[in-house]
């Protein structure tokens, strides 16, 4: 897969300085996405997986800041871009994103429909500009998308939905909308955020389905992020692991699952109950952001960790499409 | 000690318990300098006296000094308060608790008898049963006590309600607590956030209730030093002695203003969503 | 131990004054199973499959309409739910989110402590030693008494609430959900902790999970619900292994599982709603396998081979059935 790189994130580091001091929320994280292909970031809460979705949309809280590093779109560094490009030409746009709760995400009081189509007022539709006044022809042009992406997500009866309410969905109903308005202003990236945390497991596999569907049939990169190696496994194509906010391993999902590299994620793997032989859990707890362990932040509870583990993080050095962020760790 | 500096963050929440502080300590340190009976004693030559370095509040129609009453009546004001509102949550509050813990009849008809009581404003039906119970301080409690206990009732059912759904309510359940227990022991506490806030305003709405029985002569007897009732007096010499009714109202604005400002600090403060954040 | 027969419970249904009838719904439908002493039988389904309901039930905090529940020999159905609870003391429940279960204005310890005086326990003494080894054996430190609710992780609560339940010295545990929303790697060490303490004190365990891995692992036999009732119940092996019900099997197809699966999708739609129930077996609205005679009645939970009872009529005729995957 020699495709080109859609998202480069280049050793980013964000902090949050608040009344307790500076708290390193991600630490050199790397992350490459390419055209087309289903990238899935893993880790456990607080490894800093949100804040990097916030990130790339361009959407941290003020108190938080960009250390170093850079995200780039196509090239173009996007934390250098104004707030205003920021929502004009890429959050919506050329990003587009899928939250994680779908019960939490409509207001219960409109009708999807009144809620999609504000979405599409700001996000626009292929081949118009997004914003300025709506007039009639243009929402019929909207309305038209949007039935047209409800019948590719695949919702029964895509010419009623606009004008239902969101409580007479379903869950997996009400993510396939959520995931149709995504994708109705033809991002070239979808951002997923767990977004099948909160549905059942039957529904849960029609939605990683649909998404693997959709990746194909639109050409579109998804950046899927996730706790779960099993629908890591199901749907990407690759996987990064994050640990405290630390990229620590990268490769094709099939090689990180299968043998894993770093002690991490074969820690992380050996956990899930579908793993053969006893589970015993990682010893000890993630590190507070606010008093990160120096070095690789996985060495207090590294069962192979040695004495240079805590001066400096392993650099996340790459062999044949697998990086991984370990002294143990040589490339052949 | 977060909760400490969040709290002295919020300036109109700290000016409020700056007032609120003052009035108490005003209120408890007064007998030490004032003699109460020197001042109700009619001084008929120095009636009227604008302010001055001798009456900085000036006097009144009897030639009393308008400084020492305000400060007097500072005992009134709080004391009246605090009465009503302590009585009123006596009432309200294990009405509340009971009727929002459980279902059935006794829990519909306090609910529909506090409906009842917060439909007719408060201040007409306090009116109305302090006149039918004479004329004094006493009467005016109660006339306020029992028209104000249905606010407290209102405020806990919703809060129980809220709380009596809450996971720890049920795992207590399970246990086979007694409903004792899971009501005072678990629920109040949960609940007493609200209470105190409500509390706070609730001192400062009484303040008001209470002045303004005064002014009406339903409270307050002359010649006891209340800020009501020197308002519906000094009321009569406006507007060329306008210090007779303008420091009384000056004392009840500042004192309301205080327990409000208090309140709504500490409603900030002890909002239970911000204080897991912590 | 716990014998279930026939139990059902219903909700709503009630004439209300001046009022719509709230709808009737059936959460818990003719449900009847055993669990034997020292024995772990998972239930698993999806939300609002009537689960929680189940254990509720059991635990006499919802009255059952129909039914009888035995313990121990004993019957403790029939009666109101004060009275229920008191006569299923040795059923004892540790809920799906225990950092909610705890009062968050109570420190640890006198949650703890207070557990075990509403049971009766009156020496101050005798508490305080039970709720230290009751600590040490979910592993937790002393010093946790001092904490509140909220200053504790995930698996910090859970630990407390296995040990709040533990205190009370049950015969039968029910386990809602025990490691639902926790990280992996917690989830291993809850899963691990649940596993030897059921070792230590021989307990009777009734697993309620919607992951199939973790009831995979972690039980005896498996009792699969769908709109509240029992599709399928079998020995754990048997049931992963042979599944017959079309439910079973979707279930088991749609697991995300580390090794990617070729058909993963067996099949579409959602539940209907447990207020409109269709006729006959509920799952025919999804069946890969309907037949006509399935909308008729709703199939009875026989048995086809020793333990492995299915309610289904095409998987009763066809006996075998090739199991969608090879584990």
């Amino acid at each position: 897969m020699t495709r080109e790189a859609l998202l480069k994130i280049n050793g980013l580091k964000v902090s949050v300085f608040g009344d307790e001091g500076e708290a390193s929320i991600l630490d050199h994280v790397e992350l490459e996405l390419k055209r087309g292909e289903i990238l899935g970031v893993v880790g456990e809460s607080g490894c800093g997986k949100s804040t990097l979705m916030r990130a790339i949309l361009g959407l941290l809280p003020q108190s938080a800041q960009i250390v170093s590093g850079e995200i780039l779109f196509r090239g173009e560094n996007l934390l250098s871009l104004s707030k205003a490009d920021m929502a004009r030409r890429i959050r919506g746009r050329a990003v587009g994103f899928v939250p994680q709760d779908p019960f939490l995400a409509f207001n219960p009081v409109f009708t999807v429909g009144k809620q999609m189509m504000e979405i599409l007022r700001w996000s626009g539709i292929p081949g118009h500009r997004p914003g300025g006044r709506l007039s009639r022809e243009r929402v019929r042009q909207h309305r038209a998308r949007l039935i047209e992406m409800f019948r590719a997500v695949q919702i029964p009866d895509a010419e009623t939905v606009l004008d239902r309410y969101p409580h007479q969905f379903s869950g997996g109903q009400r993510q396939r909308i959520l995931i149709a308005g995504a994708l109705a202003a033809q991002p070239e990236i979808i951002l997923a955020d767990e977004p099948t945390t909160a549905l059942d497991v039957t529904t849960q596999a029609q939605i990683l389905t649909l998404l693997n569907d959709l990746s194909d049939q639109f050409g579109v990169s998804i950046l899927f992020v996730t706790h779960d190696f099993g629908a890591v496994a199901q749907l990407c194509h690759r996987v990064s692991v994050m640990y405290a906010g630390q990229t620590v391993e990268v490769g094709t999902a099939d090689h990180v699952i299968n043998r894993p590299q770093h002690p991490y994620t074969s820690a992380l793997i050996d956990c899930h109950p579908d793993h053969i032989g006893d589970l015993v859990g990682i010893p000890g707890q993630v590190a507070s952001p606010l008093s990160a362990p120096p070095g690789c932040r996985f060495h207090p509870r590294c069962a192979v960790a040695q004495a240079r583990c805590s001066a400096a993080r392993p650099p996340l050095t790459a062999h044949e499409g697998r990086a991984v962020s370990c002294i143990h760790w040589a490339a052949p | 000690m977060l909760i400490f500096k969040k709290f002295l963050r919020d300036i109109p929440a700290v000016l409020g318990f700056i007032i609120v502080f003052a009035a108490i300590a005003i209120a408890i340190a007064d007998p030490l300098f004032i003699d109460a009976k020197l001042a109700n004693r009619p001084n008929i030559i120095a009636r009227l006296q604008p302010p001055s370095w001798e009456y900085p509040f000036g006097t009144d129609n009897l030639g009393r000094d308008i400084f020492i009453r305000v400060i007097l009546g500072t005992d009134t004001a709080l004391g009246i308060a605090l009465g009503v509102v302590l009585a009123a949550m006596a009432i309200g509050v294990p009405l509340g608790l009971y009727a929002g813990y459980s279902d059935g009849l006794v829990s519909e008809v306090i609910m529909r008898v506090t409906d009842v009581f917060l439909a007719v404003p408060q201040l007409i039906l306090a009116i109305a049963l302090a006149q039918v119970l004479g004329r004094g301080i006493e009467s005016a409690m109660v006339a306020l006590a029992v028209t104000y206990w249905p606010f407290f009732t209102r405020t806990v059912y919703a809060e129980v309600r809220r709380v009596r759904t809450a996971l720890f309510v049920e795992a207590l359940e399970g246990l086979n607590a007694s409903r004792t227990r899971i009501l005072f022991a678990h629920v109040l506490p949960n609940v007493a956030a609200p209470i105190i806030v409500r509390a706070s305003i609730g001192m400062g709405f009484i303040i008001l209730t209470a002045a303004v029985l005064g002014f009406l002569g339903v409270g307050a007897v002359p010649p006891s030093p209340d800020w009501g009732l020197a308002i519906a007096e000094g009321r009569k010499y406006l507007p060329e002695h306008w210090w007779f009714a303008t420091f009384p109202g000056l004392a009840i604005l500042v004192l309301v203003l205080g327990f409000n400002l208090l309140g709504d600090g500490l409603r900030d403060l002890l909002d239970p969503r911000l204080r897991r954040s912590r | 131990m716990l014998a279930v027969e026939d139990l059902s419970t219903v909700f709503g249904g009630k004439r209300r004054f001046l009022a719509k009838p709230t709808p009737l719904v059936r959460a818990v439908s003719q449900v009847s199973f055993e669990v034997n002493e020292g024995e772990a039988l998972g239930i698993v389904g999806e939300s609002g499959c009537g689960k929680s309901t189940l254990a509720k039930t059991i635990l006499g905090l919802i009255r059952e309409a129909s039914g009888q529940i035995r313990l121990g020999g004993k019957t403790v159905s029939g009666l109101d739910p004060k009275a229920a609870r008191a006569a299923r003391g040795d059923i004892q429940y540790v809920h799906q989110d225990p950092g909610a279960a705890l009062d968050p204005w109570w420190r640890i310890g006198s949650t703890l402590d207070e557990t075990l005086a509403i049971h009766g326990l009156d020496d101050k003494a005798e508490r305080t030693r039970r709720i230290d080894q009751m600590l040490e054996a979910v592993g937790l430190d002393p010093s946790m008494k001092k904490r509140y609710p909220h200053e504790l992780s995930g698996g910090q609560q859970r630990r407390v609430g296995l040990a709040r339940t533990l205190a009370l010295r049950p015969k039968v545990v029910i386990l809602d959900e025990p490691t639902s929303g926790l990280d992996l790697s917690v989830q291993a060490s809850v899963l691990a902790l649940i596993t030897s303490l059921r070792q230590q004190f021989g307990l009777t365990v009734l697993f309620i999970s919607h992951d199939l891995s973790v009831v995979k692992r972690m039980c005896d036999r498996v009792a699969v619900i769908y709109l509240g009732r029992i599709v399928e119940i079998a020995p754990t092996q048997a049931l992963f292994g042979e599944p017959r019900h079309p439910y079973t099997r979707a279930l088991l197809a749609s697991a995300p599982r580390l090794t990617k699966q070729t058909h993963p999708v067996s099949i579409t739609g959602d539940p209907p709603s447990p207020t409109t129930l269709p006729p006959g077996c509920a799952f025919h609205t999804r069946c890969p396998l309907a037949m006509k005679t399935c909308t008729a009645a709703v199939p009875p939970l026989d048995a086809v081979k020793d333990q492995h009872k299915v309610a289904c009529l095409a998987a009763v005729k066809t006996d075998a059935i090739p199991a969608p995957i090879t584990s």
